[in-house]
């Protein structure tokens, strides 16, 4: 049928369909310029194959990805325009810049290639679109001139993470946010944010497991005593010393273990 | 298979109205109930559309109270089949499938399903979803991908697959590729076993794509492979600025109807006809204005199945 198309072409059809959906300004250079716009980079070979492509519907689909990683529907939570409010109004304070045009940055970003809500595909497992955001974010420095902009999306990614995580989101994705471990089942992330911009030093506990997802200020001794009550839990031992016991019980308390 | 006559497919989504609850350990909504109560005589069979609680485990048991409780409303004794959303059986990368298979498989232990239904989509690529599955690659090597992961599905899956004529221009999917759709479409069910579904609006969709409206709506159509067409599909349609949209929003064309009264002859193993989510009100009362294609739908398709009885 027609003519042949070798394992590279089709290698390379993929690459560059992945770019079409994901990469805005070569999906706005094609959509201008066509197959032949040298902005694009499409290898001769491949234009016959790309020859058909509906400009029309190409721009929508460019259009509902992005409105899917800002407003939800795609993996997790309700996007990244709820989960990172702060943020976003960071960069809009000091940078300029829109949502959108941050949201068509990061879905073109190798970071956003890490997000995976399909856990089958060759590539395997991935982490969340906040995991993601916040990998992209403080891979450019240009984005955190502003020294409340990195913990303040920490402060956002592990919560949006540790909520998801409360749902059985562990089940499809890898948490590596930095900080973030597992005990007993339980998500375990502890970041002390030093003061900047107008923001006090705070430091912040977010735990998941069970169902339940608990957060909010805490020490890192308080952290270490909850990491090693969970720890202790896990290896079916009574913890000690007496504070450590009663921390024991505020975990059964919080639901976070069964 | 023996001819069932008009069936009634419906895509849940959890937390929808016109959907699943999660409270209780998960539930057809009272509206759902409501339609069943009214419109259950009226189908003969019925499949529901495979949607995820969430990202947590893939497990067959987190559904069987919502799906015990669907089933029981349609007539627990009553034909019904699965039309999966996981499978990605035209994807043009190679997907780990044996979860999915377990997961499947056991639904259809539970429930005798009696054949899985899944468009021929790429519903994901690099382990990303779309926002709308799009057609496979149409080249040689996407139609070789796609035969391997169907032949592959055929195998693992414990009730017959039959895959379905994928969607064109739903706002959310293009053409990559320049094979013919249909011609590719009749090529992957040949080489791999597998029963067709015919979406009346994924056709009409790639015709009017391809600029053939009006009388040439039926151009072409000789390379379906009619003859392993197990089921058709319609669900509510919209021509928008000259754009074939399947919306899936109850109200069917003209055009729907008529191209299926054309096929309908052409077959000789199809067993059924499915009204693809009708939309309901709360009482379960057929929206308004899908009501007038809706009979004429009920029309053809019970003329068709006492014409064989």
């Amino acid at each position: 049928m027609m003519t042949s198309i070798t394992d590279d072409q089709h290698t390379r059809i993929l690459a560059f369909l992945d770019r079409l959906l994901y990469d805005a300004q070569v999906r706005d250079a094609f959509i201008e310029g066509g197959a032949d716009d040298p902005r694009v980079e499409l290898d001769d070979d491949l234009r016959d194959a790309f020859s058909r492509v509906d400009l029309h519907e190409l721009r929508l689909v460019g259009k509902r990805v992005r409105s899917e990683v800002l407003g939800g529907g795609i993996g997790t939570g309700a996007g990244i325009k709820a989960m990172f409010e702060q943020t976003l109004d960071l960069f809009h304070d000091v940078l300029g810049m829109s949502v959108h045009d941050i949201a068509d940055e990061f879905i073109a970003s190798p970071h956003f290639r890490s997000f995976r809500d399909v856990p089958f595909s060759p590539a395997g497992r991935g982490v969340m679109v906040p995991e993601a955001f916040y990998a992209f974010l403080v891979a450019r420095p240009d984005l955190c001139t502003d020294p409340d902009v990195e913990p303040c999306a920490h402060h956002e990614a592990a919560t949006a993470i540790t909520a998801a995580v409360a749902t059985g989101a562990s089940a499809t994705f890898d948490v590596a946010l930095p900080g973030a471990s597992w005990h007993s089942g339980v998500l375990c992330i502890h970041r002390h944010y030093p003061a900047g911009g107008g923001s006090t030093a705070q430091s912040s506990m977010y735990l998941a497991g069970n169902g339940r997802c608990v957060r909010g200020p805490a020490t890192r001794e308080t952290f270490e005593q909850v990491v090693n009550c969970l720890d202790a839990i896990a290896a079916d031992e009574n913890p000690e010393p007496a504070s450590d016991h009663r921390m024991f019980v505020r975990i059964r308390q919080w639901g976070l273990v069964s | 298979m023996k001819r069932l006559g008009m069936g009634l497919g419906l895509d849940l989504v959890w937390g929808e109205r016109i959907g699943f609850d999660k409270a209780g350990g998960g539930r057809p909504t009272d509206q759902v109930l409501a339609f069943l109560d009214r419109y259950r005589e009226q189908f003969d069979y019925m499949f529901v559309a495979f949607q995820p609680i969430d990202f947590g485990p893939l497990a067959a048991e987190r559904y069987y109270k919502a799906y015990d409780t669907l089933f029981e409303a349609f007539g627990s004794d009553r034909a019904r089949a699965l039309h999966q959303t996981i499978l990605n059986t035209g994807s043009a990368e190679r997907y780990e499938k044996s979860d999915i298979a377990v997961f499947t498989n056991d639904l259809i232990a539970r429930y005798g399903f009696r054949w899985v239904i899944e468009d021929l989509g790429i519903w994901s690529l690099g382990g990303r979803s779309l926002p709308y599955p799009m057609p496979p690659v149409l080249t040689e090597q996407g139609l070789a991908q796609c035969i391997e992961n169907v032949s592959e599905w055929v195998g693992m899956l414990d009730a017959p697959l039959s895959i379905e004529f994928p969607g064109f221009t739903e706002g959310g999917s293009f053409l990559v590729g320049d094979l013919d759709a249909f011609e590719f479409f009749g090529e992957v069910v040949r080489q791999t076993g597998a029963l067709a579904t015919i979406d009346v609006g994924h056709i009409l969709a790639y015709q009017w794509l391809l600029g053939r409206t009006g009388e040439r709506m039926y151009e072409g159509l000789d390379a379906l492979p009619l003859n392993r067409c197990h089921e058709f599909h319609l669900s509510g349609c919209q021509i928008v600025n000259g754009r074939f949209r399947d919306l899936h929003h109850g109200v069917l064309l003209d055009e729907q109807l008529d191209l299926l009264t054309y096929l309908l002859p052409c077959t000789t193993n199809a067993v059924g006809v499915t009204y693809e989510d009708p939309k309901f009100d709360p009482q379960g009362l057929l929206v308004v204005k899908s009501v007038p294609n809706a009979e004429r739908l009920f029309e053809i398709v019970g003329r068709w199945s006492r014409e064989q009885a």
